[in-house]
This record gives structure tokens, C-alpha cells and sequence, in this order.
């Protein structure tokens, strides 16, 4: 049992960590285009 | 290509249209059809820069032909970055269709010289370019676009939707925040629940609660915060509404649980949370349709054109010879007085009398009467319409700023202001709920007090009322019907702007219609070919008409499938028709009765009684003439939409009035519906007696249905007021509602939908009352467990959830 009142603060840690990163790459623009890449990537090589 | 029935696909558009209008070109083995002059000019372009690629890449490509227009730098000067060594630019491409439109012009500006930097988003359509200002201007990298058919338009001519970016943008912040921090706080709240019945270790349970404490404090402060900020204002106003409700129930949650910590008491920040999380969400949502709404709009159009060409001294003497020529000037600039020049195929800048010239020009935009009007000397013009076929001057009458297109929309400001605008369901019930619950707070607190509990029991009782109240179902009952139905709307082609509208649908006993466009197909057809002696007048008719951009030649080509006759020297007289000659210089023309006399051709008395009978039936005609001879009449006529029959039919079932609102003659508007006794016509009207028979009739919640902008007024003062997609930017920015594909039909679907979304609210808010109706009494007398009410809370939020999901399962054939 004491092992828990280490693992849930960790838990809960590590889940802001992802949040900020989330953040991160929301100010990073990374969502603003889903569509395109995948396109995108097929494309440059064909000319 | 395909070709099926004399269907053909427009090699570059992909639209499919009848062969018989094909411009046809061989490349090679293949045969290449056209369009229109416009498609076929964009693809020689991309076939030339040897971006061919495009058409073997696309996939998904949505069919429609490419808009072409010159762009004027001076829109985007504003917008331009200026750097060192470069300037940058952003602006949105139109048009864009699929993935290879981005491949496109991508590779096509990159290939310019002195572009160093290209990116096109292809979820924004927003293009970046960097360029070397020595090498290249502005002006050849935008209409470099524009040829290919993707107008640039500048990124800040869609203002009207910059608030809603940002507002979505901090909705965007708040909800992760919320969403992330409610769910861990659920985890927990879970674990305390099982550990009320199984049993829990004493320090793991402190442990917990401190850490859902800690997790609800971001939510209620920072993403709770506009409900607070919201609260405070709507009380300045001494109105109550959603927010009140929200703000009171989390805040008062939040502060009980916080002392419920340091005392043993009961804690209820996981309803806190969630209550501010999930209806954080809704307004999300609701941001982002807005944001939709007014982008598919502002991109639809752009009617008045940003540059004049006005002729100085104008004399007509000199005109003529060509020593007068055109300077360009901005049309904001454009005087009373000053002399304009408009070439056919150009949009006309301001409203003026026409002093030169003969044409035809296309209002529909304004009045959305399809067939051109013919001008000549003396006539009004008025600005954002189409000229046709024939060079006009005309004298400015208003200066740009009071042109019929500003005073429309002074009109539509008129109309809004006062607009009838029927509370909110939602804000209706608080208005009650709010006060009573606050009431029934205060007396228990009294009874608990007075009848000899210790202050701070009595204190926690009334609290725990405002808890228990708190209106998670309720608060999300309206919003979440109204965001599903809407998104149901959506996928049907209805675009709701003000979802408000769907709750009062059933208050709805009266419904105007617009005619030209919304009830008639908007374009004359052929109803009657007459032939004299003469068995393909169709032909004929068909194979002079090609030739013309009218929009009744344009009807004829269409009904005609076979192959043309052979004409020579065609020459298109504004006003009139069209004549040209067969090789063996047989004269051919079709056109109306002045052109007859034009030709000194003459018609006998029989051919003249037929013309009379049509056109007393309200028909257009158009007389056929071959060798010197009337050869038939064809009269076309702007039939009503099968479809209409339908809604006719359900309107008439639910006993909502119908009345038609036309700028048409009544015998013209009586000969189309002659067929619909329970329509009420009202004809002649100009857009402000529109307005005024709406208003007229507010006690009857009028949906307003029309296309032009002469609708615009009323559309905005009627209840619901609900846009054809194909109409005009102005109409469609009044309305409350767009039908995207101008189907009529969809009126029964929307009716459909917002009866189902209103149905599904009441039975919402039901069930939030019933909860309230048990919950409230009990806390009151201070008899229920916080832990089951905590339970019975979530679960009437669930209930709330799924019930509004069924909207999904609406069957709409």
C-alpha cells in the first residue's frame, strides 16, 4: 500500500508533463495542418 | 473522357455538362472538352508550366469550375511583412479542392523566379510566401494564382470571424485544462466512492481528497473563469442567465468541498469540475460552428469591384473615335458626376445613368431575377451587378459610399435593431429557477437557524441546497440538443448560425417566400415549342443561340442534344437576339419581337395571335427565324421546383400560412403559381415593403426563405430568416440559417430537426427537474447522503447525454 502514496503523485506528474507538452505543440502550430502531410509526403518525390 | 447520353466531364473542372456547349480540342489521340473558355485556358496553363502532374494526382477533386478574376495588389499591401532581404505575405487561396491544389501551387509559385519560400495549409487554404521584392512583385505572384483559378483573397477581409478566433482559441486553453484535470479528479472520485463502501485507508483517502482539491482549483479559477466574469456582468444588468446558474453551483461546490476537507465533511469537486468542463465544451463547439459559418460566407462572394475606369470629359463625338481612353482609379474615389466605363464581363462599380451604349445586364444578385435586363440611354444601373454583352458609359449618381448596396445594408441594421429576438429557452428557466433556488437556500438556512441549529449546520444545509441544485443537466440540457441537431443539420446541408433559433420552432405559424430562385427554378425553361412549316426549330434555335452568354440561349443549347447547324459571322445585338448566316448565306436569328422588325422580317397574323396567347400566359418567347422566315416560337417560362409541391403540402398539413414576396408583376407572379390557392402573393414590393410585411407579422414568428438582396432586409427582421446557398453574400450573412445547395425540400428537414432538437430539450430539462424536484427537498431537510446525491447528480448529467444523442438517430429520407 505505501507504495501508492509514491505512484499517484508520479501518476499524476508524468500526466502534466503530457499536458504541457500538448501545449507545446498546439503553440508549435503541429495541429493546424492533419490533412496535408500525408499528401504532402507522396508528393515531393515525383517530379 | 466519358461520355454518356451527350453527358461530358469538363476536362479540368470535372463538372459534367451537355456536349453540345463543349469547347472540343485534340491533344494528341485524346479528345479534351471544356466548359467553359475559362477552364480551358487554366489547364493549357498547367500543361504549359509542365505541372501536368495535377490532374494524374488528384483524387477526391470536388467537381466545379474555377473562378477567374483579376487581383489588385493594394488589397494585401496591408498584410505584407517587410523583412531585410524579403517581404512575406499570408493570404487564403479559394478554391481549393483537394491535396493536388496544394501540390499545384506550391510547385507553380516556387518555379516563379524570386520566390524563396512557399507553404500552403490545406486544412486553412492559407498560403505563406516569402519573395525577393527586387525579382518579383506582389502583383505577379497573386494574379499567377488567380489564373489558375485559386483567387487570392487578403487574410484580413475575413475579420468578421477574428473574435470568434480568438474567443475559440482561449475556449481551446480552458477546455484541455478542464477536460484534462476533471478526468484525473474523476479517477480519484471514483476511488473515494468505492472506498465509501468497501472501506479505505485513513491517509490514502486524505491523500486523495487533497489531490482532487488541488486538481478542481486550475478548473474552477482559470477555466471557470469567464462563468464568474460573466456572472458579475449579467448582474450588473440585473439579469440572470446560464452563467449565473454555472458560476453559483461550481463556485459554491468548490468552497463547500474546501471546507469539507479541513472538517471530514463530504467533497463534491468532481461535479465542479465537470459541470464547468462539459459546458465549456458545448460553447467550444458552438465558437467553432460560428468560425465555419461565417467562413463559407465571407468566401462566397465579392461583389463590388475595388477599381474604375472613368472616362474624363467625356464626349461622345470623341469616345467614339477613340481619343477619349479610361483611367483606372479606385472605386472608392469614384465622384458624383464623373463619367464610367464598364466592358462586357465586368461587375458594374457604382449605381449611375446610362448615357452610351446598349447591354444586358445580369441583377440577379440584386433582385434574383435571372434573365438580363436590357439598358440602354437613360436607364438606372446599379452597382455589383453583371454587365452582359455591350460596352456601357453611365453618369454616377451616388458616390460609392451611397450606393443601393450601402443602403441595403443600412436597412439590414435597421431591421436588426429591431429584431425580435425571442429569449432563450435556457435563460427563460433560470430566470425562475436562479431566484427560487437562492430563496429556498435562504429559508432553510432560517429554518435551520431559528429552529436551534448552530450557525455553521445551518450554514452548510443552505449550501449544500445550491450544490445539490446545481444544474449540470440542466445546464447542459439546451446546449448539447441544440449542438447535436445542428451538427445533424449540418451534414444535411443546413447551416445554422444562431442555434438559439431551433428551440422556438414550434412557435412558427407563418412562412414568407421569396419567388424567383427559392420557389422557381430561378431559370426559364422550355415549356412550348411552336413549330410554322418547319420541323427543327430547336435546332436552329439551338445552333445560333450557342453564341450567347444569355441566360434563355443558354437554356435552349441545354434542351438540345443532337448536332449543330453550320453558322457563320454571328453577331449578338443587346436587347434583341441573335443573327448570323449558314454557309450558303441563309440568314439565321433568334431573338424577341423587335428583332423581327430589326430585320424587317414579318410575321404573320397567326404566328402573332400564338405570341400574344404565350405571353399572356406569363411566358417569355423567342422567335426562330431561318431563311427570312418565322420558323416557330419557343417560349420558356421560369417553372416552380418540383420539389416545392412537397413542402407545399407539409406547410398547408401543419397549418402554417404561406405568403410570397416577389418584385414581379402580379400577373407574372399569379401565372407561376397558379397552381398553389393557399399562397398569399404580394407583388411589386420593394426590399422595405419586404421588410414592413414581415414586421407586420412578427406575432406570427415568420420564417423568412429568399436568395437576393433585396431579401436581405427581411430576412434579417423576420423570426427565422433562412438563405439559398446559391444567393447572394448579403442575404446570406442576414439569415439564420443556409440552405448550402438551395434545395427547398430542406425546409421540411429543418422543420424535422428542430422539432426533434426541441422535443429532446423538453424531455431534457425534465429530467433535470425531476432530479431537482427529489434532490432539493431532501437537502433542505438536511435527510440525503452526499454521497448519493453526489451519484444521482452524474447520473441525471448522463442521462442528459444520451438522451440528446438520439437527435443523431432522426431519419430523414
Amino acid at each position: 500500500m505505501g507504495s501508492l502514496f509514491f505512484l499517484v503523485p508520479l501518476s499524476l506528474l508524468l500526466g502534466i508533463i503530457v499536458l504541457i507538452l500538448f501545449f507545446w505543440a498546439v503553440k508549435n502550430k503541429q495541429f493546424d495542418d492533419v490533412e496535408g502531410p500525408k499528401y504532402r509526403m507522396l508528393d515531393d518525390d515525383d517530379e | 473522357m466519358t461520355t454518356t447520353n451527350n453527358l461530358t466531364q469538363c476536362s479540368h473542372c470535372l463538372l459534367k455538362f451537355n456536349k453540345n456547349t463543349a469547347i472540343v480540342e485534340k491533344e494528341g489521340e485524346e479528345e479534351l472538352h471544356f466548359c467553359c473558355p475559362g477552364c480551358q485556358s487554366v489547364y493549357h496553363l498547367i500543361k504549359d508550366g509542365g505541372f501536368g502532374g495535377f490532374y494524374k494526382k488528384r483524387r477526391d477533386y470536388k467537381p466545379g469550375p474555377p473562378e477567374l478574376s483579376v487581383v489588385s495588389d493594394d488589397l494585401f499591401i496591408d498584410d505584407v511583412l517587410k523583412h531585410d532581404d524579403y517581404y512575406e505575405l499570408e493570404f487564403i487561396a479559394t478554391n481549393i479542392r483537394c491535396a493536388a491544389c496544394i501540390w499545384l501551387i506550391e510547385n507553380y509559385l516556387s518555379k516563379l523566379e524570386g520566390i524563396k519560400y512557399v507553404r500552403a495549409n490545406y486544412a486553412t487554404h492559407k498560403v505563406k510566401v516569402h519573395w525577393d521584392f527586387n525579382k518579383i512583385s506582389l502583383d505577379k505572384i497573386l494574379n499567377g494564382i488567380a489564373e489558375l483559378g485559386y483567387t487570392p483573397m487578403p487574410v484580413s477581409a475575413m475579420s468578421s470571424s477574428d473574435y470568434f478566433v480568438s474567443l475559440k482559441k482561449s475556449y481551446f486553453y480552458k477546455f484541455a485544462i478542464g477536460a484534462f484535470f476533471t478526468m484525473q479528479i474523476m479517477i480519484y472520485s471514483v476511488a473515494l466512492y468505492a472506498g465509501y463502501f468497501q472501506g479505505i485507508d485513513n491517509n490514502l483517502k486524505l491523500m486523495f481528497r487533497i489531490i482532487a482539491m488541488i486538481l478542481a482549483t486550475p478548473v474552477v479559477f482559470y477555466s471557470g473563469l469567464p462563468f464568474a466574469v460573466n456572472s458579475i456582468n449579467s448582474l450588473k444588468n440585473r439579469t440572470l442567465n446560464m452563467d449565473v446558474l454555472v458560476f453559483l453551483g461550481s463556485y459554491s461546490a468548490y468552497f463547500y468541498s474546501l471546507y469539507g476537507i479541513f472538517t471530514g465533511g463530504e467533497i463534491y469537486f468532481d461535479t465542479s469540475a465537470m459541470i464547468i468542463t462539459l459546458i465549456l465544451l458545448g460553447r467550444y463547439i458552438e465558437t467553432e460552428a460560428k468560425i465555419r459559418a461565417s467562413k463559407e460566407i465571407s468566401l462566397l462572394f465579392n461583389l463590388q469591384p475595388r477599381q474604375t475606369k472613368i472616362i474624363k470629359n467625356f464626349d461622345e463625338e470623341n469616345y467614339k473615335t477613340g481619343k477619349l481612353k479610361p483611367v483606372i482609379v479606385k472605386t472608392s474615389s469614384v465622384k458624383k458626376g464623373d463619367y464610367v466605363e464598364v466592358l462586357p464581363g465586368e461587375n458594374i462599380p457604382v449605381d449611375g445613368v446610362v448615357v452610351y451604349g446598349t447591354s444586358e445586364i445580369d441583377e440577379s444578385m440584386f433582385t434574383g431575377e435571372s434573365v438580363p435586363v436590357h439598358k440602354r440611354s437613360g436607364d438606372y444601373v446599379i452597382s455589383g451587378t453583371f454587365n452582359l454583352n455591350g460596352t456601357l458609359i453611365f453618369k454616377v449618381l451616388e458616390e460609392p459610399g451611397k450606393s443601393s448596396l450601402n443602403k441595403i445594408a443600412e436597412a439590414i441594421k435597421k431591421a436588426q435593431e429591431s429584431k425580435f429576438y425571442f429569449q432563450k429557452l435556457a435563460d427563460r428557466i433560470t430566470s425562475f429557477f436562479v431566484p427560487s433556488v437562492i430563496a429556498i437556500s435562504c429559508i432553510t438556512f432560517l429554518y435551520w437557524y431559528y429552529s436551534g441549529a448552530k450557525f455553521v449546520d445551518a450554514f452548510l444545509n443552505s449550501v449544500s441546497v445550491l450544490v445539490i441544485a446545481c444544474p449540470c443537466a440542466m445546464g447542459l440540457a439546451t446546449p448539447l440538443a441544440i449542438l447535436i441537431a445542428t451538427s445533424t443539420a449540418f451534414k444535411k446541408g443546413i447551416l445554422i448560425k444562431e442555434g438559439s433559433i431551433l428551440e422556438n420552432i414550434s412557435k412558427v405559424k407563418s412562412v414568407f417566400f421569396d419567388k424567383t430562385g427559392t420557389i422557381t427554378e430561378g431559370i426559364p425553361s422550355i415549356v412550348e415549342i411552336r413549330a410554322y412549316d418547319f420541323s427543327d426549330v430547336l435546332k436552329v434555335a439551338a445552333s445560333i443561340e450557342r453564341f450567347s452568354r444569355h441566360i434563355l440561349a443558354k437554356s435552349i443549347v441545354n434542351a438540345y442534344k443532337d448536332d449543330f447547324l453550320e453558322i457563320e459571322n454571328v453577331k449578338e445585338i443587346p436587347g434583341l437576339g441573335m443573327v448570323g448566316y449558314t454557309p450558303d448565306k441563309k440568314i439565321v436569328a433568334a431573338g424577341n419581337l423587335a428583332l423581327l422588325d430589326n430585320l424587317n422580317i414579318r410575321a404573320d397574323k397567326q404566328i402573332l395571335n400564338d405570341f400574344n396567347t404565350s405571353s399572356r400566359k406569363g411566358y417569355t418567347n423567342i422567335f426562330v427565324v431561318y431563311d427570312k422566315k418565322v420558323i416557330g416560337i419557343i417560349s420558356m417560362f421560369d417553372r416552380v421546383k418540383d420539389k416545392f409541391d412537397e413542402i407545399y403540402q407539409f406547410l398547408l398539413m401543419k397549418n402554417i400560412d404561406m405568403t410570397v414576396l416577389t418584385g414581379d408583376t402580379k400577373s407574372t407572379a399569379e401565372a407561376v403559381l397558379k397552381n398553389y390557392p393557399a399562397l398569399n402573393i404580394l407583388s411589386s414590393l420593394t426590399p422595405s415593403e419586404k421588410v414592413e410585411y414581415v414586421k407586420n407579422n412578427l406575432n406570427k414568428f415568420p420564417i423568412m426563405i429568399g436568395d437576393g438582396i433585396n431579401d436581405a432586409p427581411a430576412l434579417k427582421q423576420a423570426f427565422i430568416g433562412i438563405g439559398m446557398g446559391k444567393g447572394t453574400e448579403i442575404a446570406l450573412e442576414s439569415a439564420d440559417a443556409v440552405f448550402l445547395n438551395s434545395n427547398i425540400l430542406l425546409l421540411k428537414d429543418f422543420f424535422k430537426i428542430a422539432s426533434k432538437a426541441r422535443k429532446i430539450i423538453m424531455e431534457n430539462l425534465f429530467w433535470a427537474f425531476s432530479y431537482n424536484f427529489i434532490a432539493i427537498p431532501l437537502a433542505v431537510s438536511g435527510k440525503i447522503h452526499p454521497v448519493f446525491s453526489a451519484i444521482f447528480m452524474s447520473i441525471s448529467s448522463l442521462l442528459v447525454v444520451f438522451n440528446s444523442l438520439r437527435i443523431k438517430t432522426l431519419s430523414l429520407k
